[in-house]
């Protein structure tokens, strides 16, 4: 189970995570520090699931036009919000992984709480600014505009 | 950095770049200013100047240059902050970012300055890009970048961004070339009415910033501004600020290392509570720096407040025409514009 917290410039579109839990269950845990590491990559690399990647072909000739750092974001240290994790040691399961479970759950959850943030579903990711306005934009009343 | 070079060369061998490496150029160390530019070319693209090599060395490695020769002009080049007779400072092209960022003098009286060196690029960047080099960087317009797209930057004859991947692309301009300057140094230049001191083989020249920088047409569009190809940009002369409050905002995705979606520099002169004169430049927005006289008329003889910035921001952004993908860079522009008049007042925003 994770949860996230998450604010949103309505003005700019821009994400920004505050932080996200994680209960994480994964049976006996043999070493508390790798596990928990395991745990923190995960969320990461679900964060820029679910802010930043995003591979943009040219629509008339099929080329990546973002075939670089420079321009396939992935979150940088700054971008990165406290991650914490509970881990919930069950012994008696024996051992089982948790190579891929913890990376499942974040960019759901950060979803869902930028939902719960300004009222309305974006419906693909990455949550760029540019979803995020043209989302607000569509569902607002008229009267605003 | 070798993998990534034979990775490139891999990826290309059927296409593009013959050679599958960069093309050999010699390399060059003027001592001075002069020797610098008798070591340029009145030729384009045979010979180009290199100082911190953040963009040059990149475009190489992308076969986007392909230069005769390179010339180092790191020392012949100031790198130093002098006062001029009058009030205004003197700013050396060869000077890191990092150092202008840092700089107690700029910091002091050109703050907006400061604050835009400051969020260029990473410390990494800042610490060995140079002000010349961030002013006179190349597009970053991803189909420029690309060797497979000859648009009219490389001589071809599109731009392929109105009917591609433009969601990072200019608002205003309308063309030839839609591509958005990409030098954060450049805004504050204008909003300041900074002049550059511009050297080549017939002596020294001075351009107003705000003239520097060129709208493409089909004639000039392989370049972004009047620089001739033996000529340097030497210094960066900001003049006496005088009694004006000037504000920076700008909007990126990421935290860091990350262009900006939109930004804006303003620089007020006050006359009581009320705006007497106002200059306000978005970047990131069009080929050149972008000047918003609507959004200065609407300010002048206002006192800054939430509404007043709000209107001046709609009026800076009222005549945008966004491609098929860009319009959110509006809204965008709009909060730069916004929240950097506030700044300028004194006004804490996001």
């Amino acid at each position: 189970v994770q949860f996230a917290e998450v604010s949103v410039d309505i003005e700019t579109g821009i994400v920004k995570v505050k932080r996200v839990l994680v209960v994480q269950d994964c049976g006996l845990v043999v070493s508390k520090l790798t596990a928990e590491s395991q745990v923190y990559g995960g969320v990461i690399g679900s964060l820029n699931f679910a802010l930043f990647e995003d591979r943009i072909l040219d629509r008339n000739t099929g080329q990546m036009v973002n075939p670089n750092m420079e321009w396939y974001l992935l979150a940088g240290m700054s971008d990165i919000p406290k991650i914490d994790v509970r881990l919930v040691d069950q012994p008696e399961r024996g051992v089982i992984g948790i190579g891929e479970p913890p990376t499942v759950s974040t960019a759901a959850a950060i979803t869902n709480a930028v939902r719960n943030a300004i009222g309305v579903t974006v419906r693909s990711l990455p949550l760029t600014p540019a979803k995020i306005l043209q989302t607000l934009a569509q569902q607002r009343p008229t009267s605003s505009a | 950095v070798a993998a990534i070079f034979r990775l490139k060369a891999e990826a290309t061998e059927t296409g593009g770049n013959q050679e599958n490496a960069v093309k050999p150029f010699s390399y060059v160390s003027p001592r001075n200013e002069q020797e610098a530019i008798s070591a340029l070319s009145a030729e384009p693209d045979k010979v180009m100047p290199l100082a911190g090599g953040q963009d040059l060395l990149a475009r190489l490695k992308d076969y986007v240059a392909q230069p005769d020769r390179v010339v180092n002009v790191k020392a012949a080049l100031d790198a130093t902050v002098t006062p001029m007779p009058g009030g205004g400072l003197k700013i050396g092209a060869a000077m890191k970012v990092a150092d202008l960022a840092e700089h107690a003098e700029i910091v002091k009286l050109y703050p907006a300055m400061a604050l835009a060196a400051g969020e260029v690029g990473t410390p990494q960047i800042r610490n060995q890009g140079t002000v010349g080099g961030n002013l006179n960087q190349r597009p970053r317009c991803w189909y420029f970048r690309n060797e497979e797209f000859v648009c009219f930057k490389k001589g071809g004859n599109q731009c392929f961004s109105p009917a591609g991947e433009n969601q990072f692309h200019a608002i205003f301009g309308g063309g030839p070339s839609f591509i958005v300057h990409p030098s954060s140094l450049a805004v504050p230049s204008v909003a300041y009415g900074a002049t550059f001191r511009l050297a080549g083989p017939k002596g020294e020249r001075m351009v107003a910033a705000a003239d520097y920088f060129t709208m493409p047409t089909l004639q000039n569009v392989r370049t972004e501004n009047v620089l001739a190809p033996n000529e340097l940009l030497t210094h960066v002369i900001l003049p006496a600020p005088g009694p004006v409050k000037s504000g920076h905002y700008e909007v990126r995705y990421k935290e860091s290392h990350d262009w900006p979606i939109a930004f804006a520099t303003v620089v007020v002169a006050m006359n009581g509570e009320t705006v007497r004169t106002a200059r306000i430049v978005m970047g990131a927005v069009a080929p050149t720096p972008w000047r918003a006289q609507a959004a200065e008329a609407a300010l002048t003889g206002k006192q800054i407040t939430e509404e007043t910035a709000a209107a001046a921001a709609d009026a800076a952004v009222r005549d945008a025409r966004p491609l098929s993908q860009n319009g959110y860079k509006v809204q965008v522009a709009r909060t730069a514009v916004k929240r950097a008049i506030l700044n300028a007042a004194g006004i804490r925003t996001v």
